[in-house]
């Protein structure tokens, strides 16, 4: 029994601290990463419950939370520019 | 053990990620000074002429102490012409940096995005300064460059290959950024659509297109 619970918690480890295969990176990882580039604190890797939408101006809106409980609001301009706002 | 050491080294490279995105917001005491070039002409034409011709090679110098230090160790005798640590001069330019990193797949594309945001504003920075339309100094962008290539040095963290030779075509980039400076002073400025520019970063990549 005891035995099964440190495998358990060796594989949950395991799973958490081996980085993930080459060329893996998702949305959630991507979004983290750019909000991190502007100088704002996420609190992890990935953010979750993304939203993206166009706007009129032809460019792209997401807004995302962090695993720091942050929202944030990443804009992305028709010339290619990326600008991130948080929320609250 | 290693597993502490990744998880160390993840949380390492997440706090350096922020605290260089939070020091390179400094050099906006970059200020536009229309009235002070004629004050500062003659500082830039002599920092225009070091970064190129004297300042890289006297880093070059001072980054390769080893090598001068292993030919005077020799004494004269036949010291061993070929080392290891003599690497060859990276013939890694901005566009061959700018298409390696479409192609890396250690970033997303709004990373890419985001850092091409950077290099252009730099570009820009760049493009000011020589046409004297901002009151900076060649130290102020050469910091705002180490600081941009700290953050892809540490976003490049799936990609060891290409953080090494971005590492040591250091010079090389920054002279090739000046070189981009000025042609751009020469001609116009041309924008990028959105679909054009998300497909400039996002080529080679098979992550979702915005």
């Amino acid at each position: 029994m005891k035995k099964g619970f440190y495998a358990g918690i060796c594989a949950l480890a395991a799973l958490l601290a081996a980085p993930g295969p080459a060329g893996a990176v998702t949305k959630a990882e991507d979004i983290a990463a750019t909000i991190m580039l502007r100088g704002y604190a996420c609190g992890g890797r990935a953010v979750s419950d993304i939203h993206e939408r166009k706007d009129k101006a032809g460019g792209t809106v997401i807004t995302a939370t962090c695993p720091n409980g942050r929202r944030y609001r990443i804009e992305v301009t028709p010339e290619g520019r990326v600008r991130v706002t948080p929320l609250r | 053990m290693m597993r502490n050491h990744g998880k160390r080294t993840r949380a390492c490279g997440v706090a350096l990620l922020m605290a260089l995105a939070m020091t390179s917001e400094w050099p906006l005491a970059c200020i536009a000074a229309p009235g002070a070039d004629a004050a500062t002409s003659q500082a830039r034409q002599t920092e225009t002429a070091t970064p190129i011709s004297q300042a890289a090679p006297a880093r070059k110098a001072q980054a390769k102490p080893s090598v001068a230090g292993d030919r005077q160790a020799g004494h004269g005798s036949k010291a061993p012409a070929a080392k290891p640590s003599t690497l060859p001069p990276s013939a890694l330019n901005m566009q061959e940096l700018i298409d390696r990193l479409k192609r890396t797949p250690a970033m997303g594309v709004f990373t890419k995005l985001a850092l091409r945001s950077d290099a252009l504003d730099l570009i820009e920075l760049v493009r000011d300064w020589r046409a004297h339309r901002r009151r900076c100094s060649v130290k102020e962008i050469r910091a705002r460059f180490d600081g941009l290539l700290l953050k892809v040095l540490a976003l490049l963290d799936d990609d060891p290959a290409l953080a090494r030779d971005i590492s040591r075509a250091r010079e090389d980039i920054w002279r090739s950024l000046l070189q981009e400076g000025e042609r751009r002073a020469a001609r116009s400025q041309t924008r990028l659509g959105t679909g054009r520019a998300v497909a400039w970063m996002s080529a080679g990549t098979k992550e979702v297109k915005v």
